[in-house]
């Protein structure tokens, strides 16, 4: 396995592909996708001021016409009308695409750069986490990768794990940034989402982090979601598909690193 | 799912039954996160990939995913 962590945007993106060519250059392969988000900063960043984003929050509408900011736009808006708002682009008073941007240039950079290298055989397995969510893929010859969920109160370990041979899986907490979406007052302190689209599992496990308590199992249920979310009352709920498949107390061994 | 843990290790991950809806591969195979029991620490699990709250690159190092990466060699 050829493993890279690359900076950007003050994220670590670690890069793993798997690769039994010879002539393939990982090197350059993975300077490629370096490149992708670099780029990606630079157009989509609200921080820097020459940015799209930022010229769209000054009024500047013609960036509109740029292919890259259409497709952000319209999956922003289309998030916000998807989790009847809870997902909400414009949350801080002006567009912030931030939630969308990560999830769209990650799985963008995936699929110019390193599927076509899955699809020849040049790869046999690949992946991008970046800071917690991630984009994989491994073909038939190859083991489906194992995905690690971090216990939110504990980080240093595990709360569930998975095998996952072609997806995307994203986490929301509030261990690490503290609170920083709007949320309901309720006991979940991390929701993970499972889908095939990085963009809809970013988007998707920002809703839930964000929703009532009450309205979590019918979002999850609608939109037939797969998740894994933790209380802070040591609860585990795993949903699959839409469906409560299992629920329970961190068991009492546990407690110890529970905490 | 099934995913057996021993002496702080994965060291089985079955598939039990997959969903009825046999129209799409990729969604059969996406997997189901199954809790796990016995803690599991950064270097003991056969863990590649890490999934939690958004860590920024200054808060990486020491992170489970910083160790898997380290033991495997990261450049």
């Amino acid at each position: 396995m050829n493993t890279y962590v690359l900076n950007v945007m003050n994220l670590p993106f670690t890069i793993m592909v798997n690769s039994i060519s010879k002539d393939l250059k990982i090197e350059k392969t993975v300077k490629t996708i370096h490149g992708l988000l670099i780029d990606a900063d630079r157009r989509f960043s609200p921080f820097k001021a020459n940015s799209m984003v930022s010229r769209f929050q000054h009024g500047d509408h013609d960036v509109l016409s740029d292919e890259d900011f259409q497709e952000v736009y319209l999956k922003t808006l289309l998030a916000q009308v998807e989790t009847d708002g809870l997902f909400d682009p414009f949350y801080s008073g002006v567009y912030d695409p931030t939630g969308v941007v990560k999830g769209w240039i990650v799985e963008t950079a995936f699929n110019q750069v390193l599927e076509p290298l899955l699809r020849t055989g040049q790869v046999t397995a690949a992946a991008i986490n970046a800071g917690g969510d991630m984009i994989v893929s491994a073909n038939a010859f190859q083991t489906a990768w194992t995905v690690g969920i971090e216990n939110p109160c504990d980080t240093h370990h595990y709360v569930a794990a998975f095998p996952l041979r072609s997806g995307a899986v994203a986490t929301s907490g509030s261990s690490k940034r503290g609170e920083h979406i709007k949320r309901a007052l309720h006991d979940i302190v991390q929701s993970t989402v499972i889908a095939d689209s990085l963009v809809d599992a970013d988007v998707w496990t920002t809703a839930l982090f964000a929703a009532s308590r009450d309205d979590i199992p019918h979002l999850i249920a609608e939109h037939t979601l797969t998740a894994f979310l933790v209380t802070d009352s040591g609860q585990y709920q795993n949903y699959s598909h839409g469906t409560l498949v299992d629920a329970s107390s961190i068991s009492s061994h546990d407690k110890e690193f529970w905490r | 799912m099934d995913l057996t843990v021993s002496g702080g290790k994965v060291t089985n991950v079955k598939v039990l039954e997959y969903p009825q809806d046999p129209t799409s591969q990729s969604i059969n195979e996406q997997a189901i996160p199954v809790y796990v029991k016995e803690a599991l620490a950064a270097q003991s699990a056969q863990i590649q990939l890490v999934s939690g709250a958004t860590e920024t690159f200054n808060g990486f190092t020491g992170s489970l995913q910083d160790a898997i990466n380290q033991a495997q060699g990261s450049k």
